[in-house]
């Protein structure tokens, strides 16, 4: 009597999974929207857009516009200038030093005494 | 708009001959129409965008047809992601998730399944397939495609194809028949 009910479950269950496997032999197709290919547009025209907002800087090849490598160039020179401007005013500075030490007949090595010696 | 190699009206003219294809078949791996429009924007964007590099080494249909599975698979794989995410934050929050009818879930005991609960277990043991064997037979079944098609599609032999349906197949049996032998008692 149980392996009836059992053999009788088995058949059921295969029945129904025979049932749910015809459901993909029977698929209804669904077509896009009516409003599909106006969103889409609207979707390509705002990519258009973003694109070129950017535009300005970029050659299609994204290549940099001869105008921004002059650009880039004159800060690079600028920079360059305040920094050697400042090494000149630094090395000046030292030169000083070095005219002071020799005046009062001082080196290295005196000034080392001398520090040392305060200790 | 204008593509690299499109006026407007020829890829307004592509879009018609192709939008329902490409929805259908979205929605075969998805198995929701808003997602599968979604889906289906983004492939249309992409064939927009890469028109200039189609080599004409596949046909506009197969490349079409390999982009919306490539969007569709990643659309899964981006979905199961906030989805783990979500139960992650769902532990830390102790809030109670409605969790989508699955074999592990359901405790619909004596009931009998409508139509739509059959779509439900069929669509859950889709979702469980080896991505090669769901997309091999969701291109077969979804859009009646022909196993040579699937094989250009998918970039593999005619026999592979009619390997990975014949498997598919019977993995869906499998699973459905633990999922009724669970449901169903």
């Amino acid at each position: 009597m149980k392996s009836e009910i059992m053999k009788e479950s088995k058949e059921h269950i295969i029945r129904k999974v025979n049932e749910t496997l015809n459901i993909l032999d029977n698929v209804e197709k669904i077509e896009a929207s009516p409003f599909f290919a106006t969103r889409l547009e609207g979707k390509l025209e705002s990519q258009m857009n973003s694109k070129s907002f950017f535009s300005f800087l970029f050659t299609p090849q994204l290549k940099l516009k001869p105008a921004l490598i002059a650009l880039i160039i004159l800060i690079n020179v600028v920079s360059i200038s305040a920094f050697l401007m400042n090494s000149s005013v630094r090395s000046n500075h030292s030169t000083e030093i070095s005219n002071l030490l020799e005046t009062y007949a001082f080196d290295q090595t005196d000034y080392y005494l001398l520090t040392t010696n305060e200790e | 708009m204008e593509s690299a190699n499109l006026t407007h009206n020829e890829f307004s003219e592509l879009v018609n001959l192709y939008k329902n294809k490409v929805v259908n078949t979205c929605f075969g791996f998805v198995q929701q129409k808003e997602d599968a429009e979604d889906i289906a924007q983004e492939v249309f964007i992409e064939v927009y965008n890469s028109l200039s590099k189609f080599k004409n080494e596949s046909t506009l249909s197969t490349w079409i047809y390999r982009i919306s599975v490539n969007k569709s698979l990643d659309f899964i794989k981006s979905k199961n992601r906030k989805k783990r995410f979500a139960f992650v934050q769902s532990i830390f929050n102790k809030q109670d998730e409605a969790l989508p009818i699955t074999d592990e879930n359901s405790n619909s005991g004596d009931e009998i399944l409508e139509v739509n609960e059959q779509k439900e277990a069929l669509y859950a043991a889709l979702n469980k397939l080896p991505e090669n064997q769901k997309i091999a037979i969701t291109l077969n079944k979804f859009e009646d495609l022909s196993a040579k098609e699937i094989a250009q599609i998918m970039d593999i032999s005619l026999s592979s194809v009619e390997s990975l349906i014949h498997r598919a197949k019977e993995n869906l049996k499998k699973y459905l028949y633990h999922f009724y032998e669970k449901n169903l008692k």
